[in-house]
């Protein structure tokens, strides 16, 4: 048998929603999967049952030939025993407890073995020089650090991050996820990552769970769910803002040709990116014209033909998500959705200009 | 100033927050984490004292723990002696008198606790007993010592409670309050001025101290209070 966390279980909240999770990750094999969803849809509920800080009411959590919880037999085996590492959203350090003390939290044993352990993760994680210091004396970004050591320490099998990078300030945070990707990637234990920034999801994940309204849509690679959403709930959440993966392929004159699965856009070169570089290639929804009825001439360089795929009313506007080889979002009045009688199907034509084709190093 | 009455009632108070310190931190803990429906019940029984005059307190206090009494009959088995009129019957009444003056800064205290530090902790591997003394007290410490000391400054106070079960013995239950009030009945004013602006003063530095600590404590622990 293969050594796999399999989920299947459903927690129903008193008087609330429920939120049911059924899926199967390999957990002898180091990767990255992405609960992605917005906020309300269960993602936290989901990565609390695995961690035993739930306990869901029907159905079952095995790990490798461990159950960890089984409904109908009556097991549930508390968190201390589940050697899962939680990460929480605000990073929960223990405030009366100094950088050292929140490490060494979890460990046991001679005092100087778990100071030897302590001391090693301070290390990899770049902590040196902060040991004494107290959480509320330190940065945001150090006390993620703090939070990851914290949780390694004890060795875990399993690694549950809950909204890693929200409670950085947009600087840190781009800076902090390539930062984090690093180090998972060194890392041989399976993370499940919980966000609902597609940015992060793409940038972390390998894998990706799409969740809405307490249930798993759709279960693929991050890059193949984000490009080829399985259905229109799914377009709808993927859809809410264009970030998805590319390849520089050529750089002229100032401008860079961009691969993004089959469609090349082109972008503004602003000196910063290298031929052959991977890219996230992010697009405003409020930076793209749509247009019907043959071609005409203006400025903008990219010029998409595709279909509509879905429409989401936002107050006097209306959000429309067209597949042109990506899902691509486009915020239009309705007044303007009416008079170019957009429904889902219709072909349309989307037009971006080279200066709103947004390139993070990815 | 009648020093005996004031070492009494100091070591009545002392005595009085010790037993709620030990008495009161399982009850509070249990008040602030137990999702029991009918809890609101105990929460109204342990603020009964907050509102019931002193003497109606005394009076039943004094009921249970007469010799006739089954909770009285077992204190004279168990040591041949009797509690009205004793400074273990006095320190009885003192308990119940002041319980909720200690139980509920205690129990506010744990409530503040964030819940997600207890969680990882538990994730951590560290038990739930060990997670209490090593998160959940710790971060309690201000609401746990504002309720010491709550207590305490209250059991100073106490007159009606200790005239009922306690009467008026030296030495062994003439708590300071009783003493003024004798001092006043004997129209001997510089006496009772003297011993009232001595519990005053007390009162007044046991307070400052208290807010003062709570005050520093506050500032490096963002998270508690």
């Amino acid at each position: 048998m293969a050594f796999e966390l399999v989920a299947d279980f459903t927690k129903q909240y008193p008087g609330g929603p429920a939120v049911s999770a059924r899926f199967a990750i390999a957990a002898d094999v180091p990767s990255v999967t992405v609960l992605f969803g917005p906020s309300g849809s269960g993602k936290t509920t989901i990565l609390r049952c695995l961690a035993g800080l739930e306990r869901p009411d029907r159905g079952s959590i095995h790990f490798g030939d461990e159950t960890w919880h089984d409904a109908a037999r009556g097991i549930c085996i508390p968190p201390q025993a589940r050697r899962v590492a939680y990460l929480f959203q605000e990073y929960a350090l223990f405030p009366h407890l100094t950088v050292e003390g929140n490490i060494g939290y979890g460990l046991r044993g001679p005092h100087r073995v778990r100071a030897g352990r302590v001391a090693e993760l301070a290390q990899m994680l770049g902590l040196q020089g902060l040991e004494r210091r107290l959480p509320s004396q330190i940065s945001g970004g150090q006390r993620q650090r703090v939070a990851l050591a914290r949780a390694l320490a004890t060795e875990p099998r399993l690694l549950l991050l809950d909204e890693p990078l929200s409670a950085l300030d947009a600087a840190s945070r781009s800076l902090l996820r390539r930062e984090l990707r690093t180090f998972l990637s060194h890392l041989k234990i399976p993370t499940l990552v919980v966000t609902h920034g597609r940015t992060e999801a793409l940038v972390l994940g390998d894998r990706m769970l799409i969740v809405n309204g307490g249930r798993i849509l759709q279960d693929g690679l991050v890059h193949e769910v984000f490009r080829r959403p399985g259905d229109l709930s799914v377009a709808e959440i993927v859809g809410v803002e264009t970030v998805v993966p590319g390849r520089i392929v050529a750089a002229s004159e100032g401008l860079l040709q961009v691969e993004v699965g089959a469609v090349r856009l082109v972008a503004a070169d602003f000196g910063r990116l290298e031929d052959g570089a991977e890219v996230m290639v992010s697009i405003r929804a409020e930076e793209v014209l749509l247009e019907r009825g043959g071609p005409s001439r203006t400025s903008a360089r990219n010029h998409l033909e595709g279909r509509v795929l879905a429409l989401v009313p936002e107050g006097p506007l209306v959000r429309v998500v067209v597949d042109c080889g990506f899902p691509l979002a486009a915020l239009v009045t309705s007044l303007a959705c009416d008079e170019l009688e957009l429904a889902p199907g219709v072909p349309v034509a989307c037009l971006v200009k080279a200066t709103a084709v947004h390139l993070i190093p990815g | 100033m009648d020093w005996v009455a004031i070492m009494l009632s100091v070591r009545l108070a002392a005595w009085t927050s010790l037993v709620l310190f030990l008495v009161g931190v399982p009850v509070a803990y249990w008040l602030a984490v137990s999702p029991w429906r009918f809890k609101f019940l105990v929460e109204a029984v342990v603020a009964l004292p907050l509102v019931l005059p002193p003497t109606v307190l005394g009076f039943y206090i004094l009921l249970a723990v007469s010799p006739q009494s089954p909770l009285g009959a077992l204190y004279l088995d168990a040591t041949g002696r009797t509690l009205p009129f004793s400074f273990q019957g006095l320190l009885l009444a003192s308990v119940l008198y002041s319980f909720p003056f200690a139980v509920q800064p205690f129990a506010a205290a744990f409530q503040a606790v964030d819940r997600r530090l207890v969680e990882a902790s538990w994730s951590l591997g560290v038990s739930r007993p060990r997670t209490f003394f090593r998160v959940t007290l710790p971060l309690a410490r201000p609401g746990i010592l504002a309720g010491i000391v709550l207590s305490f400054a209250h059991t100073l106070g106490e007159f009606g409670v200790v005239l009922m079960v306690g009467g008026n013995l030296p030495g062994v239950t003439r708590t300071v309050s009783v003493s003024i009030y004798d001092e006043v009945q004997a129209l001997n004013y510089a006496a009772a001025g003297q011993t009232s602006l001595l519990l005053l003063g007390l009162s007044l530095v046991v307070l400052a101290f208290t807010y003062g600590l709570q005050r520093r404590t506050r500032s490096s622990w963002p998270l508690s209070w």
